[in-house]
């Protein structure tokens, strides 16, 4: 097992467009009453970019750096893991000067029209503080909870990993009985000024280990095992079930159709503890996607899925620019205009330009590596950054 | 006085006449939200027996009865003169309990030590703001909300919540929607009425009716007197609904 386990990872750019296109689902979901963010897969099911987002990352954490674990050993690994937490830590921080920039403008601009009930104004009092609570991860302002929480899993990983590559059932089984755990307990890390963290960690750890887990045994592929034949039709009828319990939320008409008992048993549908009927139904998708787009799909070398594929393997920059784009689209929305032709033009504008960066860093990559006379390389860079 | 001067005083008179006259379509809600409906027999016994209906309202700084540094007049503060327009000849005692920066969790341990000496007909309960900004647990807040609303019935008053506030410029930096849908949850639960502030502010928002992105401080404030006077508008009416009567 661990002889396959070390092999060099097979390319697999399905993880590179599926963070694309988590990233463009991210970006439009981060602009409010945007028409386009329609297209987001949040609007026809439980879970979210967020969950495809945590699940890719997992898988490509282990290719990235589990084939170099048994050539360079622990040290060097966790090293260099730490090297990438390093990395998502400063681009972290500036997503928070961004964050406050905005606060600052809104509460110069919007003296309390009403009340500011959520104390969003009195975050800059004591700015200090509020500094240091954001170099601590206690302070993460709402849309840039996703870093915090990579950073604790990969500051997990290094005493992961090893276990991964021993029992990797075991550490599977642990990881849901924590999540678990958290269900009934409500256990979080405490955020600043109060609370928990948004992305409960100890419950999302859950959809990392799981990534981890399928990339950990993809040549086995366990999965495969599971019959098709009951599986797939299940996942579709789950899907198709979440997208009506979903349409019942969109439009408050068809509410009455949603039985007493059935909200009883899934509401409230709770983002920050990874509610099951989420989890599940990340896991719904994820198996027909495994089952019905093979490695070598053909829509993955067409050229309309080049950018999202360039987005997804330069995440991290891309995931910076969204948010600054999402902020300044919708000041755009809101000073000049916010009907829907506004709309659609920030919400086409921020997507070039985020294929525009995309598309830049792959150019200075290729320049960089020809200037070292390297052969171009054989792995596309992922999430984690390092290139095996 | 100047023909000038004259013909601004005209101007400004006409200005007034017609957005007077205009006010009523700002406040126009669309009939699912207009029409919400709630049931409050306490309330209605009190009405129907002729007495003066003691209402308390408890809530954070949007519900507080009296404005403070310059801000708009809250929902709570134009509600006495709502409920005059829609309960002719009916006497209101109102007693504004409203507190600025206290969450549910905190506002339910009040209730059971505040609402019994006070024997109101009708609370009315607003929340979910304070704990949006302060990350509180769901399971928390809808928990505190169950115990809320129960702690009240069993003090013998009917209860209405108030949904959170839907402020375009903060949706983005903190959003209290997900409370909003806690809210509208727990009191499903509970078989409470929520009045639906948040949905009601957000169509506003999306139509424009209120110049609250104006980057004139005062006008600010008068949008947002105005905006208030139209919320207390629709309780009122809400209130009507609950006790069984009719439009006025």
């Amino acid at each position: 097992m661990s002889a396959h386990t070390d092999a060099k990872p097979s390319r697999d750019v399905r993880l590179d467009f599926f963070r694309g296109l988590a990233l463009c689902f991210i970006f439009l979901n981060h602009i409010p009453e945007n028409v386009v963010s329609w297209v987001s897969n949040r609007n026809f099911g439980f879970s979210d970019a967020t969950e495809i987002f945590v699940f890719v990352s997992g898988y490509s954490v282990i290719l990235a750096f589990n084939s170099g674990y048994a050539r360079v050993g622990w040290m060097l690994t966790a090293a260099r893991i730490l090297r990438r937490v390093w990395q998502i830590y400063t681009a972290h921080i500036f997503l928070f000067m961004v964050f406050v920039a905005n606060i600052a403008f809104v509460a110069d601009r919007f003296n309390p029209v009403f009340a500011d009930e959520m104390g969003i104004s009195h975050l800059l009092d004591a700015p200090h503080i509020l500094l240091l609570q954001a170099l601590l991860l206690k302070f993460k302002p709402v849309n840039m909870d996703v870093l915090p929480l990579y950073i604790v899993l990969l500051l997990a990983f290094p005493l992961l990993l090893p276990l991964l590559r021993r029992w990797p059932n075991a550490v599977l089984a642990c990881s849901f009985a924590l999540w678990a755990a958290v269900q009934v307990t409500h256990w979080n890390l405490p955020a600043y000024p109060s609370g928990g963290w948004y992305f409960n960690p100890l419950a999302w750890q859950l959809l990392f280990v799981i990534g981890a887990w399928c990339a950990v045994k993809r040549q086995s592929a366990p999965w495969r095992r599971l019959p098709a034949r009951l599986f797939a039709p299940l996942s579709v009828l789950y899907l198709v079930f979440a997208l009506a319990v979903v349409a019942t939320w969109e439009f408050p008409a068809l509410e009455h159709y949603m039985p007493g008992w059935l909200q009883q048993l899934i509401y409230p549908v709770v983002k920050t503890n990874l509610d099951a009927v989420r989890l599940l139904h990340f896991l719904a998708q994820a198996y027909l996607v495994v089952y019905f787009v093979p490695i070598d799909a053909a829509f993955l070398r067409w050229r309309a899925a080049r950018p999202l594929i360039r987005c997804g393997s330069h995440s991290l920059e891309v995931f910076c620019l969204s948010v600054f784009l999402s902020f300044g689209g919708y000041f755009v929305l809101q000073e000049v205009d916010s009907g829907y032709p506004a709309q659609i033009l920030v919400s086409a504008a921020g997507i070039g330009l985020m294929i525009g960066l995309a598309e830049l860093m792959t150019l200075y990559r290729r320049y960089n590596s020809d200037l070292k006379g390297d052969v171009a390389p054989q792995v596309r860079p992922d999430l984690t950054g390092s290139r095996t | 006085m100047t023909k000038t001067a004259f013909s601004i005083l005209l101007a400004l008179l006409l200005g007034m006449a017609v957005s007077a006259a205009a006010e009523p379509d700002r406040c126009r809600l669309p009939d699912e939200l207009a029409e919400t409906g709630a049931h409050l027999p306490i309330l209605a016994s009190a009405i129907r027996a002729g007495r003066p209906a003691r209402i308390a309202v408890l809530g954070t700084s949007s519900s507080l009865a009296t404005s403070t540094r310059g801000l708009a007049v809250s929902y709570a503060a134009a509600l006495p003169e709502a409920l005059a327009k829609a309960f002719p000849g009916q006497v209101f005692e109102i007693h504004n309990h409203a507190a600025p920066n206290q969450n549910s969790v905190e506002m339910a341990r009040r209730i059971s030590s505040e609402i019994p000496p006070l024997k109101p007909d009708l609370v009315i309960w607003q929340t979910g703001m304070v704990d949006a900004g302060q990350n509180l647990d769901p399971h928390l807040f809808a928990t505190a909300l169950a115990e809320g609303i129960q702690s009240i019935r069993r003090a013998g008053s009917d209860v209405i919540l108030v949904a959170p506030q839907y402020l375009a410029h903060l949706e983005q930096i903190r959003s209290p929607a997900a409370f909003d849908g806690l809210m509208a949850f727990a009191a499903d639960a509970e078989d409470a009425s929520v009045f639906r502030r948040y949905d009601m502010m957000r169509h506003w928002a999306m139509a424009g009716a209120f110049r609250l992105s104006t980057s004139d401080r005062d006008l600010q404030r008068q949008e947002g007197t105005l905006l208030n006077a139209c919320l207390a508008q629709h309780l009122a009416a809400m209130l009507r609904r609950g006790v069984g009567l009719g439009r006025p």
